[in-house]
């Protein structure tokens, strides 16, 4: 069903096979302007890799550079060993790219917009109906299968522009924004159906302003700002080579709670040794993660180029 | 090899087709058309019928005024549905890509399989089947004239496909337009200048020429007609016309069109010879010659003359090129990636999607 089964795109490179995306020396220039600075990132294979940064970090830049639509100043970007600047062809057969913004034909239907874009993909005609029927179960819009696309609220028209970039069973997936402008249930529902295409062994790269969302979606992100990753790892990761402590809340028997901090997960361990063998009586003893809004602003200096 | 079921038309032939038959805008555009058409033809039918009438000898049309009257109706009716094309096809195709650009609908095509020349020309034959089912409206009208006389169906097939051919190009000129525009407004606009320009522009250079005859500053020259999709269809779909250039009905628009471009060509390979290019050796053919009059090459004078290719055939090369050199510039424009040197206001423009 793969519509690299129809077109073989041979990897222009011998990238490492547990590396989807890589990026080597990227840099990207409006004019005097660095929109991306000498960026050079390994997104692994699998993994749903959350790109933060605030307005104008250079984000966007990244996903187009990515999405063969941008070519870099210099550097290189390879999508599952296909150079995105000599084989474009190759990249999109292998990535589906969701824009920001849907933008919608006024007089189509939801089967064809599918239709129309398995064609563009080259996806053999005569699988169109199950990978269509697939797709609409997936994202949850199987009821509006003939419904025009422009009466979808903006949620749907997320879910269906996600089901857009699913077409061709694409190996990644670069979603833009996904979250914006949606009301907190559709954002819910995409968190969810995010969480389904990481269970299918799709590598995501994701980009969003709401960083709470990004820490429970994400196994790695990157710190991006004026153009420049400043941190890259998993969230945990990125605080320990910050030094930034862990806190530990301990609830004990009568509900008073006292809060410890600890320099990484040994300390953490002995920190509970500790306590149990002191006879405290705990009940309850969590990690209460400072969170990626936390690290976000200590890593950021609110540059804005 | 994909078996025949796998193959399917082109996608965006396929959408722009089904989208453009769904909207409100095709509906009205096809009675607006039709309605003008019958209008058109109806007063010519009136006008004619007296003049007919006129001629006759028993107060009786006689069958050979009422054959011009049925030729004159079929080419009015091929001159107007020109008209037309120059004046519709611009107005539906300028927001081709112009439009999916302020849709937000570009990227996610120009992120798929397919190629900007399969876009481009998706778009541009889309553009071509709505003429042609205009064109298919009309048929009822063309009946009428074939039904009066002096009209073949060779004829009518003849204008079928000159039509179709300039709504190519028409949309093919229009689709650059609306790859160079940043927006559909600017695209209108300047889809409208450059078809104005291809629509009258050589006819008045023609006459310009004219002017600059009676200056004595040149000849003027049939050439520039070549780059006239009216006169390339005259040529194609205008009555038969005799030796001297003269049809037999210098009425019809389009006969006469054909005779004045066969009378002016006429006249510029005269001059030619005259000129001295030419000459009669011993009474036989005519050869090519040098300044001094020696036979440069024993070929006879009509293989020499280089307008031995029919004028339509010459009209429709170069606006064909002109076509391809539309359809190329409009495929370059959507062709990813893009550089990024470019400003990025600019930039972000091209496309439709922040940074």
């Amino acid at each position: 069903m793969s519509v690299t089964d129809e077109i073989t795109h041979e990897p222009d490179s011998d990238t490492s096979p547990d590396v989807a995306v890589r990026l080597s020396g990227v840099t990207v220039r409006y004019g005097d302007l660095f929109a991306v600075k000498d960026m050079n990132l390994d997104i692994p294979r699998g993994s749903t890799f959350g790109l933060i940064g605030p307005n104008g970090a250079g984000k966007s830049t990244t996903f187009l550079a990515v999405a063969s639509l941008l070519k870099p100043t210099s550097g290189t970007v390879e999508v599952a060993g296909c150079d995105t600047v000599s084989n474009p062809r190759g990249v999109r057969a292998k990535l589906g790219y969701m824009p920001d913004v849907m933008g919608v034909y006024d007089d189509l239907r939801v089967e064809e917009y599918l239709h129309f874009f398995a064609a563009a993909y080259r996806v053999p005609r005569s699988t169109w109906k199950t990978l269509v029927d697939g797709l609409l179960e997936l994202v949850n819009l199987d009821v509006k299968r003939d419904a025009m696309v422009d009466s979808l609220s903006r949620g749907m028209k997320q879910r269906l522009s996600l089901a857009r970039a699913l077409v061709h069973d694409p190996e990644v997936l670069v979603l833009d924004e996904p979250a914006s402008g949606l009301d907190p249930r559709a954002r819910v529902e995409l968190r969810d159906l995010i969480g389904e295409l990481r269970n299918m062994g799709k590598t995501i790269i994701v980009s969003s302003h709401i960083l709470s969302e990004l820490e429970e979606m994400c196994t790695e992100v990157a710190i991006m700002e004026a153009g420049q990753v400043l941190a890259t790892g998993t969230p945990r990761d990125i605080g320990d080579r910050l030094g930034q402590g862990r806190e530990i809340g301990v609830r004990l028997v009568g509900g008073e709670v006292q809060t410890f901090t600890v320099a990484s997960e040994e300390e953490q361990r002995d920190l509970l040794i500790r306590l149990v063998n002191e006879g405290v009586p705990v009940v309850e003893f969590t990690e209460t993660s400072s969170g990626l809004e936390e690290l976000f602003l200590r890593v950021t200096k609110g540059i804005v180029q | 090899m994909r078996g025949l079921r796998e193959r399917t038309l082109n996608p965006v032939l396929a959408r722009e087709i089904k989208e453009r038959l769904r909207s409100r805008r095709a509906t009205i555009v096809i009675v607006v058309y039709l309605a003008m058409l019958a209008l058109v033809l109806q007063a010519l039918y009136w006008m004619s019928d007296s003049l007919s009438s006129f001629n006759s000898f028993d107060g009786q049309p006689s069958a050979a005024s009422v054959a011009i009257l049925g030729r004159q109706m079929f080419e009015v009716l091929v001159l107007a549905i020109l008209g037309l094309i120059f004046f519709i096809i611009p107005g539906v195709t300028a927001d081709a890509l112009s439009g999916e650009r302020e849709r937000q609908t570009l990227v996610p095509l120009q992120v798929s399989l397919l190629r900007p020349i399969s876009i481009v020309v998706g778009k541009v034959l889309s553009s071509v089947v709505f003429t042609g089912l205009l064109v298919l409206a009309t048929l009822p009208l063309f009946a009428v004239s074939f039904m009066v006389g002096g009209v073949t169906p060779g004829a009518i097939m003849k204008a079928v496909v000159a039509l179709l051919c300039t709504a190519w190009l028409v949309a093919s000129i229009t689709m650059a337009c609306s790859a160079l525009a940043k927006r559909t407004q600017s695209s209108v606009v300047l889809a409208y200048a450059f078809s104005g320009l291809i629509a009258i522009g050589p006819p008045l250079l023609f006459v310009a020429q004219d002017g600059i005859d009676g200056l004595s500053l040149g000849p003027p020259s049939v050439a520039v007609l070549v780059l006239s999709p009216f006169a390339g269809t005259a040529d194609a779909v205008g009555g038969p016309i005799n030796a001297f250039g003269q049809g037999e009905d210098l009425d019809s628009p389009l006969q006469s069109m054909r005779s004045l471009i066969f009378r002016r060509e006429k006249a510029d390979k005269e001059d030619w010879v005259a000129g001295g290019n030419f000459m009669q050796v011993d009474g036989g053919p005519m050869v090519a010659v040098d300044e001094r009059g020696n036979p440069l090459k024993d070929r006879a004078f009509k293989e020499e003359w280089p307008e031995k290719i029919p004028f339509w055939i010459r009209s429709t090369s170069v606006l064909g090129l002109f076509s391809v050199l539309a359809l190329v510039i409009a495929a370059l424009r959507l062709r990813t990636p893009l550089r990024s040197g470019k400003r990025r206001r600019r930039f972000r423009r091209k496309l439709s999607t922040k940074q």
